[in-house]
């Protein structure tokens, strides 16, 4: 069951209307607006709660997303670089997001780097296809690996703290 | 279309981007900033105050801004648990803070857990004074209840405004008290006004009732009244609630009245003083008249006046002898026991001119009688002394009390001219047994312990008349009591100067003299008695040679005749005829020893009796048992011829009579010398006895009579010897006569004898025939006397 604080994330999130895959052009668009106008809300709210903890762009057909996520553990800041696909079977089918540096460092993870999300996470989304999008699947997903497999990590000192430049 | 559409989304894509790239808001959270806060605090960087909830915190510079402000909300006045409430911070700091805001201003104090400041203190202040107005005095306890503030504290807000704003004074005495000056002057007022209106002696608490002034401020204001000489008395007590004023004009009356008593009296009763309010008269008059020389008594001082009054009165009865009633010449408020306390002073002092102790004695606790007056008392007395003890001794009851006296065993020896020795040892073992002091006194009281009732004075004054008055042992049952009391009452009554005294007390001091004079006039009729007794005693040394040759005729008469008539009595037969029982010997000489035997025997008896000094009665009849009981008494060979001489009469022997008479004739008891029978004088007496016998009868009347005198003078004639017989035995007579007369004779007198029986046997109804009887006898009654008259001169003729 997804704890308290992801349920309030959620809820701040708007909801997609359409339902469309990047096979259909003219409803794609309709879609792809959408998910932007719910990833715009998602980081205002991020910002305004002092909790941003990533950075994405897509290609221009907004096919292919990419950028960064970061985590704070101990007042350190770890970054990973994220990226993942739209699945052509997209909305039914969740975007396997992954993170390729951590590619089999831990057991949570499929090969090339995706993460192996919760069980919860898969029936939950199925439920709300078409509503949930790129945001939800942020929120729903990433996030809560990276709360739960990032100390992990650090304890079993897979993973070190390297001084970036970048804040 | 679809180109505007991805126009859209570049935008939106371009938004989106910006939307990220725009710098997070830098915000701290709640628990940040706790942490934060807690940091800072760790580091000691900065100085924060918590509030109750901890969500809030408060600089101290900010806290004691917060106080003031609330402070000056209040009114000046605001507790410490208020404002942590208010503030909502925790009581510690802001007790803290209190302290310092406390330290730092001189305004704001901390008083009980309330912080007030200066204008409350001004409006405290001003507060007290209106109060101080109104009322005019105040008392901290009073405020402490009133303000809910300690008292040290209010007294140091009213002292320190004290002349400033609150006009008033602090109570020297009572440092809560402040009072205005109106207030003291007001009481004051009421004080001097009271105090001055009062008259006697009140309780200072009656005083402040009256004057509704407060005791604490009373007593200060006293003093102050009195340093300012204005009080007219003085407060006895160490001001204490029961203390009381009493008026110097009051006690200046007092002291007035006593010194005037005094003065006019010479003397102060308690009771008098009591009356005038002085409870403790005698430590009073010891202070008050110190340099008098008085004589303090149960109930009054008495002074030197009138015991000088006193001592004259006594010492003028002492030089001319007479006595003296102090009673009178005292003040009348005084009453006996005081006139006898002062007369026993009195007494010590007086002294007769010649200088030495007067003898004198106190009768009736009041009356000094000298000695010398009753000396005077006891002349008059002398001849009824006389008197009364010759009676005494002529009645024989002196001898009786001597008698008595003598039986009580230890004294039996003693005569009275011993008899103050036998006094001394009784008094000693009186003393022995009483423990009392003075046993003369004590045996005087027991003698006359019926009728003489004495307190401490008669025991005092019997104490020195011990050497005039010798004691008569008390030991006595009975004393004998030759003149009574009441005899010298009667007697010293008649004395002069008694006779202004009124009748009671006339009385009572007689009654007292008489008793004090009966102990000394009795022994001196006791000494009179013994002296008449003595004087007679030896008048009886002759008396009794006398009565002792009295005895001796008479018993010689009485034997002669007794001899004389045995002998007539042996005509007669000793045979026994019946139908007597005995015979007619036997009769007539029973009947003789119960006549002259019993005669003789009596004298016998009476003789050895007053010998004896028996008891007995000379007059009455001697019996038997007087016999009897006068033998028991006597003893010896006398009780022993008496028994004989005693049972001789008893029976019929006229033999054994005579040897029990020898007996007791014998030198041993009566010494009697019996004479010997003289014939010639037995003539005469034979003669004698029948010239009195013919004389009895012919004056006779009386037939029995004449008869048994006529018998009696014939047996003579027969026998010429005397017979004693009764009438009863006229028929043994006239038996015995039968051989020795002519028969006409005989008859005659055989009849006349039947006629006399006749006459006694007759009864007194029958009247005619006891006439004829009796005329038969007078008849005849010449007859036979001359029958008795001519058988005399045949008996002569025969001769």
């Amino acid at each position: 069951m997804v704890d308290e604080s992801t349920r309030k994330t959620l809820s701040c999130i708007p909801l997609l209307k359409t339902k469309a895959g990047p096979r259909e052009k003219e409803l794609w668009v309709q879609r792809l607006k959408e998910e932007y106008q719910a990833l715009i809300q998602y980081v205002q709210n991020n910002k305004s709660a002092d909790n941003d903890w990533f950075r994405l762009e897509s290609n221009e057909q907004g096919t292919r997303w990419f950028g960064k996520c970061w985590y704070i553990h101990n007042l350190l800041k770890y970054e990973f670089d994220v990226e993942f696909d739209i699945p052509v079977t997209y909305p039914s089918t969740a975007p396997e997001i992954a993170l390729p540096e951590l590619d089999g460092k831990t057991a949570k993870m499929y090969r090339g780097g995706k993460i192996c999300l919760t069980d919860h996470f898969k029936p939950l989304w199925a439920r709300n296809v078409p509503k949930f999008g790129i945001a939800h699947a942020m929120a729903l997903g990433l996030g809560p690996w990276l709360a739960v497999e990032i100390p992990d990590m650090i304890e079993k000192g897979v993973i070190q703290y390297k001084e970036k430049t970048e804040g | 279309m679809t180109a505007v559409e991805w126009e859209e989304v570049k935008r939106l894509a371009a938004g989106f981007q910006r939307a990220q790239l725009i710098s997070t808001t830098q915000r701290l959270s709640e628990r940040n900033c706790v942490e934060l806060m807690t940091k800072l605090v760790d580091m000691k960087l900065i100085d924060i105050i918590f509030t109750n909830d901890g969500k809030e915190y408060v600089t101290p510079q900010q806290l004691l801004t917060e106080l003031k402000d609330e402070l000056e909300v209040h009114g000046g006045r605001v507790s410490l648990v208020d404002l942590a409430e208010i503030l909502n911070v925790d009581l510690s700091h802001i007790t803290q803070k209190a302290a310092q805001l406390q330290s730092k201003s001189r305004n704001i104090t901390v008083v009980l857990g309330q912080l007030i400041n200066g204008t409350y203190i001004t409006q405290l202040a001003e507060e007290i004074n209106d109060l101080l107005v109104q009322r005019g005095f105040v008392s901290t306890n009073s405020l402490t209840q009133q303000y809910d503030l300690p008292n040290e504290f209010l007294q140091k807000v009213v002292q320190e405004n004290l002349g400033k704003i609150i006009r008033a004074k602090q109570d020297p005495r009572d440092p809560n008290v402040f009072f205005t000056e109106a207030f003291v002057a007001r009481n004051m007022a009421t004080i001097r006004g009271a105090i001055i209106g009062i008259m006697k002696p009140t309780a200072v608490s009656t005083l402040l009732n009256l004057c509704g002034v407060q005791d604490r401020l009373f007593y200060s204001l006293f003093e102050e009244l009195a340093k300012a000489k204005q009080v007219p008395g003085t407060l006895s007590g160490k001001q204490v609630s029961n203390s009381m004023y009493v008026p110097s004009v009051y006690s200046k009356s007092q002291s007035d009245w006593v010194d005037q008593f005094y003065r006019q009296n010479g003397f102060l009763e308690y009771d008098a003083m009591s009356r005038v309010g002085i409870s403790d008269g005698q430590a009073y008059v010891k202070k008050h008249l110190a340099g008098e020389n008085l004589l303090f008594l149960d109930s009054a001082a008495i002074g030197p006046s009138v015991l000088e009054q006193i001592k004259g009165a006594i010492e003028e009865a002492v030089s001319t002898g007479t006595w003296v009633d102090i009673l009178p010449t005292l003040p009348s408020a005084l009453d006996t026991t005081c006139a006898e306390q002062i007369l026993v002073e009195v007494l010590k002092t007086v002294k007769t001119p010649g200088g030495s102790v007067p003898s004198v004695k106190v009768f009736n606790s009041t009356v000094v009688v000298t000695e010398s007056f009753l000396n005077k008392l006891v002349v008059p007395l002398k001849d009824i002394v006389q008197q009364k003890a010759e009676k005494c001794v002529s009645s024989g009851a002196f001898q009786q009390w001597q008698i008595d006296r003598n039986q009580t065993p230890e004294d039996n020896k003693k005569d009275d001219i011993k008899e103050d020795k036998v006094d001394k040892r009784d008094e000693r073992r009186k003393k022995a047994a009483g423990g009392k002091v003075g046993g003369g006194t004590q045996g005087r009281e027991t003698k006359t312990k019926s009728t003489k009732k004495k307190g401490g004075r008669g025991g005092r004054g019997g104490g020195d008349s011990d050497d005039e008055a010798p004691v008569i042992s008390s030991r006595k049952p009975t004393n004998l009591e030759i003149i009574t009391i009441h005899d010298i009452i009667s007697v010293i009554s008649k004395e002069e100067s008694f006779r202004g005294l009124d009748e009671d007390d006339k009385v009572s001091l007689l009654e007292e003299i008489a008793k004090h004079l009966h102990l000394s006039v009795n022994k001196t009729a006791l000494d009179v008695a013994q002296a008449v007794l003595d004087s007679t005693m030896s008048n009886q040394v002759g008396t009794r040679r006398k009565t002792h040759h009295d005895l001796q005729e008479k018993l010689n008469n009485l034997i002669t005749n007794i001899r004389l008539f045995e002998r007539g009595l042996k005509g007669f037969s000793t045979d026994v005829v019946p139908p007597a029982k005995e015979s007619a010997h036997d009769q007539l000489s029973k009947y003789l020893l119960k006549t002259f035997g019993t005669d003789i025997a009596n004298e016998i008896v009476g003789f050895i009796a007053q010998e004896r000094m028996l008891q007995w009665d000379s007059r009455k009849e001697m019996l038997q048992e007087t016999r009897q009981k006068v033998a028991q008494e006597s003893g010896g060979s006398e009780k022993e011829a008496i028994q004989k001489l005693n049972k001789s009469l008893t029976g019929s022997s006229l033999d054994d009579f005579f040897t029990a008479l020898d007996y007791a004739l014998g030198p041993e008891v009566c010494d009697v010398v019996v004479r010997k029978p003289d014939k010639k004088k037995e003539r005469v007496m034979v003669f004698g006895h029948r010239q009195a016998l013919l004389e009895q009868m012919n004056t006779s009347q009386e037939p029995a009579q004449v008869l048994h005198i006529a018998a009696l003078i014939l047996c003579q004639g027969v026998t010429q010897n005397m017979l004693h017989a009764s009438g009863r035995y006229v028929n043994i007579l006239l038996a015995f006569l039968q051989p020795h007369l002519p028969v006409p004779t005989f008859k005659t007198l055989q009849e006349y004898y039947d006629l006399v029986l006749k006459l006694l046997s007759t009864d007194d109804s029958d009247e005619s025939a006891k006439e004829t009887v009796t005329f038969q006898l007078q008849e005849k009654m010449s007859v036979i006397k001359e029958i008795a008259n001519s058988f005399k001169k045949v008996g002569e003729n025969k001769e």
